[in-house]
């Protein structure tokens, strides 16, 4: 006998309730900015076998030399290389494991 | 005794005198204060117009709204004040986050560094021995051996 009055007047109590008042300002955003190179500039260099084992031959000094400095130089270079690469992408590193 | 005496009779004399210049003095202390009071409440009134239109809002109540006049500039205000401090939070946790990474990879990165460098000294070492121990100019398979690995190819 009390519930249809009750209904009546809860619903009408709804109206009574704090709404929460609206307000202009947007909800605050931070944006991290990642300048990651493209994907393509980002891949591990791949190494060439080298000279096949087990050969003999006559090189003059001079172009032992050259071929010495270019083997260091492109150590150097893929070194460079892997070490950049993984300064941009740590998740999956270039180069030999580390010990 | 007797002076005293005398200015009471004076006072007694003049008594309506007197309570009419205490009413009008009484009089212009009110008006004064009331007048000291309204412009207090413009100033005010003004000063919290020029807040509300900076918060872009009106310190008076919009038209057919339930909100009494100021509720909605105060809600404007609170929320602003909530904005900057929650986005200067966000940011600060942000820069942190970042700096604490970069800090993470600058360590990688110079272990990585040393490693390379020894093991290229080495190699570089080794290439160096192998060259000098060579016997005119023919080259043998322990020198390409050495210059693969000064190269630091695939083993």
């Amino acid at each position: 006998m009390w519930i249809l009055p009750g209904l009546m007047l809860s619903i009408a109590m709804l109206g009574c309730s704090h709404k929460p008042i609206e307000t202009s300002p947007p909800p605050p955003v931070v944006v991290e900015v990642r300048d990651t190179p493209p994907a393509d500039l980002l891949q591990c260099p791949t190494r060439p076998s080298g000279i096949p084992a087990g050969l003999s031959a006559s090189i003059p000094a001079p172009v032992r030399d050259a071929l010495i400095d270019l083997a260091g130089a492109y150590r150097s270079a893929v070194g460079q290389l892997e070490r950049l690469i993984n300064w941009h992408r740590p998740a999956t590193p270039c180069g030999p494991a580390s010990p | 005794m007797r002076f005293l005496k005398h200015i009471l009779q004076l006072l007694g004399l003049h008594r309506s005198w007197l309570t009419l210049l205490g009413l009008g003095a009484a009089a212009a202390f009110f008006w004064w204060e009331f007048a000291t009071m309204r412009a207090d409440r413009d100033r005010y009134r003004q000063w919290a117009d020029v807040v509300c239109a900076s918060a872009g809002t009106s310190f008076a109540a919009a038209p057919k709204s339930k909100l009494k006049a100021g509720e909605q500039c105060k809600a404007e205000v609170t929320a602003l004040a909530r904005f900057r401090s929650d986005q200067a939070r966000l940011t600060a946790d942000l820069l942190a986050k970042v700096s604490r990474e970069r800090d993470g990879k600058i360590e990688r990165d110079l272990a990585a560094a040393t490693r390379s460098a020894r093991a290229a000294a080495k190699a570089a070492q080794d290439m160096e021995k192998a060259n000098a121990a060579l016997e005119g100019d023919h080259v043998d398979p322990a020198w390409f051996d050495a210059l693969n690995r000064h190269a630091g190819l695939q083993p």
